[in-house]
């Protein structure tokens, strides 16, 4: 069990979904995980376990390492979590990475507090209110009917930008 | 058939009036430069406190996509403008160049 340390300060039954790709093979697993109040925190009784960072290490841009987000929600989720370059994907946050931020990232797309879109482009934010600075967790991500989209660009603790208002 | 930088402008330029960032209205809008070198500059007045004008610079394209989907590669650059102007507070200690604009670095990872 991961621990998370989500500071919502709200009851939660949120099913988290994430599909995890390792390796060569399509290894994949799904977590579904009851995200339980316990003294004012969250915790997923069963989450995606080994949240560890991705190596992306001789891989293509393109390549998939996990998927994240509700499937009932439509075509566009789950939305894909590649590898990417500096400027997009998983290597463009990777220094972000964490346990709980994946713990975030996850909720945000699974039960997002305000949701913006421009052409096949989403604006995802989740209301975490756990400090001053980190009021709104942020996922950027695109959309496509195939599987040409780049999925998730970015996932960030918003800042004075203003984009999750 | 439009070539690969006026569908970059205009649908950046559309992407920035539905998901607008509160506090900067655009003045322009361009491509600069030829292949690897070639980037979209974005300059904004700042309609904050700080006032003045803020520019962006950003590649048109990578090698991850090519000259493919400029529709793809304008929520890149959205995404790492947003980033920038968080990383940044807005340019506030950033020096604006002689033409007044303070030019925002992107937050890049690691290859």
């Amino acid at each position: 069990m991961r621990k998370s340390d989500s500071r919502d300060g709200a009851g939660i039954a949120a099913k988290a979904v994430s599909v995890r790709v390792t390796g060569t093979r399509a290894l994949t697993r799904v977590a579904v995980a009851a995200l339980l109040l316990t003294g004012g925190g969250a915790v997923p009784a069963s989450a995606s376990s080994g949240a560890a960072a991705f190596n992306c290490t001789g891989r293509n841009p393109q390549h998939i390492l996990a998927r994240y987000g509700h499937s009932a929600d439509g075509a566009e989720y789950p939305v894909p979590l590649r590898c990417g370059n500096r400027r997009w994907g998983y290597k463009h946050f990777a220094h972000r990475w964490s346990n709980s931020f994946e713990s975030h990232l996850e909720r945000t797309l699974n039960d997002p507090t305000v949701q913006q879109r421009g052409g096949s482009t989403r604006v995802v934010c989740r209301r975490v209110n756990a400090s001053p600075e980190r009021q709104w967790f942020k996922v950027v991500h695109t959309t496509d009917p195939g599987d040409r989209n780049l999925g998730i660009i970015t996932a960030v603790w918003e800042g004075p930008s203003g984009t999750c208002l | 058939m439009e070539s690969y930088e006026a569908q970059l402008i205009d649908i950046v330029a559309r992407l920035l009036e539905t998901l607008p960032i509160p506090g900067l209205r655009i003045q322009k809008i361009r491509v600069e430069g030829a292949g690897a070198a070639e980037e979209i500059v974005l300059v904004f007045h700042r309609e904050t406190p700080l006032g003045g004008r803020l520019g962006f610079r950003f590649p048109a394209w990578d090698e991850s996509l090519g000259r493919t989907d400029a529709d793809q590669w304008s929520a890149v650059v959205w995404a790492n403008l947003d980033e920038a102007i968080n990383a940044t507070d807005w340019g506030s200690s950033i020096a604006p160049d002689p033409d007044g604009i303070a030019w925002i670095p992107p937050c890049e990872g690691e290859d």
